[in-house]
């Protein structure tokens, strides 16, 4: 006859693995789950907040100082003028009044929800397929699977993925599970589909092979992406990949956000 | 025994601490310093020091709160900590003659090899049928390697830390002879 010990860890562990699940499973422990999200976000927030403060020291001492502070102005001034193009020459279009970049979610009338980053998701040993990060904002702040989240230039970082009561995930627009429905800002409107690249960057595929398109070209939410407006920044054009054997071009897109130094974002709600 | 209620309450908020650390703070570290996994290295080291039963409490108390805290699904970090444990557990007591630096870092070593092998066996089977395989993504590598400098990294220093602090550890160090 087996003998079982009282306080063997293999039993200790299934039988409370085994409730715990089971409790999971009828939402018994969600009152936990919620008490558990709810308190310990101020710490969280402190940690992400630290965490990403020395992300950027780390960043910043690995180039040249000052060639990183051109840089870095570059990159602002870039951005800055690419939103202000795609914002006029959507305004020439639809007969709009002109996007200020600084009260950005105001002016298009859109409702948002600012949320705060508590983690990249990207736990050790976790086997991250791409980049997703972790807001603490959630079902009980009126988000739903879909919406698109920007950062505080108005620039599309990517869209809700998944929802707790108090928190939402995030898949950015370089993982490879986050598909757009985008559109150049050409003559011809060109639409295609963004999806990550790696986890670096963004492809746009599904362009047909007679479209013309440029390196440099802005890339736009298209619109068609149910609870994303149009007109949001994805990024810009670094290269092209066209076979004549090939139905579709392949376009490569450059982000203009530093995903690493991401701390609020705010969650459109069409 | 209001001592070890106390003692319990402690060992508690600081395993809650550490899996918050994990979660928010060494998520959002660059590159290499991101991969550091904490929670994993101490359930290693209080398997080697203590014993199985205190490595299976700290286990469960962790990879739960992760649990709660992430969107992977539920009890995903917690079947992944308890069958790394019980691989370590049984190679230390079947295989490990001796509990010195040496068999620390062995067993660190192969630790880590399979609960990152658990973690993307279980998400493979039980995550998105979109997942790529695991061995083929060159995610899934780059990042066994880091964990596994990383883990040989601290264990070195938490040993002779350890050592130095307290009289108990030292006996696991082999002690140099001296030649006459």
């Amino acid at each position: 006859m087996i003998k079982i010990k009282k306080n063997n860890p293999i039993l200790i562990f299934l039988v409370v693995f085994g409730l715990l699940v089971f409790l999971h499973g009828l939402g018994i422990l969600d009152p936990l789950e919620n008490f558990f999200a709810v308190s310990t976000r101020p710490l969280a927030e402190y940690f992400f907040h630290n965490g990403t403060e020395l992300n950027k020291t780390y960043s910043k001492r690995q180039e040249r100082d000052d060639l990183f502070a051109q840089l870095e102005a570059a990159k602002k001034e870039l951005a800055l003028v690419t939103i202000d193009t795609a914002h006029w020459q959507e305004v020439e279009e639809e007969n709009k009044k002109l996007r200020s970049q600084l009260d950005f979610l105001s002016v298009n009338n859109f409702q948002s929800v600012t949320a705060s980053i508590i983690s990249r998701e990207e736990l050790a040993g976790a086997s991250s397929e791409g980049s997703s990060i972790i807001i603490n904002r959630g079902e009980k702040d009126g988000i739903k699977v879909g919406f698109g989240v920007v950062n505080e230039d108005g620039i599309i970082i990517g869209k809700i993925t998944e929802l707790k009561s108090n928190s939402a995930k995030i898949c950015l627009t370089t993982n490879s599970e986050c598909k757009l429905a985008a559109s150049l800002q050409n003559e011809s409107k060109t639409q295609g589909i963004t999806d990550g690249d790696l986890g670096l960057t963004i492809k746009m595929s599904y362009i047909p092979q007679l479209e013309k398109i440029s390196i440099g070209d802005t890339v736009i939410t298209s619109g068609l992406s149910s609870n994303i407006p149009r007109g949001l920044v994805i990024g810009k054009v670094a290269n092209i990949k066209n076979e004549s054997n090939e139905i579709w071009q392949e376009a490569s897109i450059e982000p203009i956000v530093n995903f690493n130094n991401l701390t609020v974002v705010s969650v459109i709600i069409p | 025994m209001l001592k070890k209620i106390w003692q319990t309450v402690i060992l508690i908020f600081f395993t809650l601490f550490i899996s918050l650390f994990q979660f928010s703070f060494i998520s959002a570290l660059p590159g290499i310093f991101g991969q550091l996994n904490l929670g994993f290295f101490i359930m290693i080291f209080v398997l080697f020091f203590f014993g199985f039963k205190p490595a299976v409490l700290f286990l469960l108390i962790y990879g739960f709160s992760l649990d709660f805290l992430s969107f992977d699904f539920f009890g995903f970090y917690v079947i992944s900590f308890f069958l790394s444990a019980l691989i370590a557990y049984l190679i230390l007591h079947n295989w490990l003659t001796n509990r010195s630096l040496y068999s620390f870092l062995g067993l660190i070593l192969i630790s880590t090899i399979f609960y990152n092998f658990f973690g993307a066996i279980l998400k493979y089977i039980l995550g998105p049928e979109s997942r790529t395989f695991f061995l083929i993504q060159s995610n899934f590598w780059i990042s066994l390697v880091y964990q596994i400098i990383w883990s040989l990294i601290i264990a070195i220093l938490f040993f002779n830390l350890a050592a130095g602090l307290t009289k108990k550890l030292k006996p696991f160090f082999l002690e140099k002879k001296q030649i006459v």
